[in-house]
């Protein structure tokens, strides 16, 4: 952690790397305010005990469907590309052998690609 | 695959106090929440098979254990993300030591009253209670 913090102490130089650990800033701050905002609606607004078919049905195809719908993929995407590329840096640091920290990458980017696809195709096919 | 665990368990015994400590809490809750997050775009996908696929899935988070486990991701989300907003604020603000402890105590301050809020509202069904 200390090199990446010490990052922000140097000039700006751009690269691959200082976005990633910029995203992560500027990602963190918005998952504050709609992951746990998604949280606390969860469970204490609607609360988990009252979650339905037809309450989230109601959610996507009433007359917040819209809102509601693009709410929901921005988590989807502020919240995975920022979780897998926390999860990339976790590898780095463990994994040290080439061959298995690019078989853990891989992996971790055909996981991250496909549950992005599943997300968005529930969010936007969903027809009630 | 030895190194591995070797590092992770040097990481954690490592005596870099606090800062230390918030460090590896970050990414433990960090790495669970992702996980999940796998979990739950998977069983959000069960809606499009129907209602009764659907309230299958909703009984399983229903299960007592899995409620518990539920609270769990709830302190996981919270720490993680005032513990996060602490790290982004001494990262482009630099403060003194003195400061960050006073950040350090107050993301406590958020995170142990919102996380027994949460809990509550999942929990006292469970109990009958509410
Ligand atoms: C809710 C607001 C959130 C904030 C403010 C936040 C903030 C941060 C920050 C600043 C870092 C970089 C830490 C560092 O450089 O050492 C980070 C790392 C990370 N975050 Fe988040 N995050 C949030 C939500 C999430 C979510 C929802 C997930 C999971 C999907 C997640 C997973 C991770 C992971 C796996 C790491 C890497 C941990 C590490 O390198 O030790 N975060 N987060
Ligand atoms: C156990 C706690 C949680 C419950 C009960 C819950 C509940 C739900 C429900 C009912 C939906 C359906 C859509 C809607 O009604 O808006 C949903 C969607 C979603 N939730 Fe959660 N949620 C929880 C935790 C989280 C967390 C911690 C995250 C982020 C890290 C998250 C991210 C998402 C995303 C990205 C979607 C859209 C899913 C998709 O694309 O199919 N949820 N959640």
């Amino acid at each position: 952690m200390s090199n990446r913090t010490e990052l922000s102490k140097f000039k700006f130089q751009g690269g691959f790397e200082t976005w990633a650990w910029f995203f992560m800033r500027i990602s963190g701050v918005v998952l504050l305010l709609i992951a746990v905002f998604h949280l606390l609606l969860m469970h204490v607004y609607i609360q988990v005990e009252n979650i339905t078919y037809d309450v989230v049905a109601n959610r996507w195809t009433g007359a917040w469907g819209p809102f509601w719908r693009t709410y929901d993929v921005a988590l989807l995407i502020f919240a995975l590309t920022h979780g897998f590329n926390g999860l990339r840096w976790v590898v780095d640091d463990y994994i040290h052998r080439a061959g298995w920290n690019v078989f853990f990458k891989a992996l971790l980017l055909v996981i991250y690609l496909t549950v992005i696809a599943m997300g968005a195709y529930t969010v936007f096919s969903f027809t009630g | 695959m030895g190194h591995v665990i070797s590092a992770f368990w040097k990481g954690i015994t490592y005596k870099g106090g606090p800062g230390h400590y918030a460090f590896i809490l970050h990414r433990l809750t960090g790495i669970g929440v992702a996980l999940f997050l796998i979990l739950h775009i998977l069983d959000n996908f069960i809606i499009m098979f129907g209602e009764e696929a659907f309230a299958e899935v909703l009984n399983l988070y229903a299960n007592p254990v899995m409620r518990l486990l539920e609270v769990f991701l709830i302190f996981s989300v919270i720490y993680h993300a005032f513990n996060g907003l602490r790290v982004i604020i001494v990262d482009f603000w630099a403060p003194s030591s003195h400061v960050q402890r006073t950040l350090w105590i107050l993301v406590w301050i958020v995170v142990i009253p919102l996380s027994l809020i949460a809990a509550w509202f999942t929990l006292a069904p469970i109990f009958g209670l509410r």
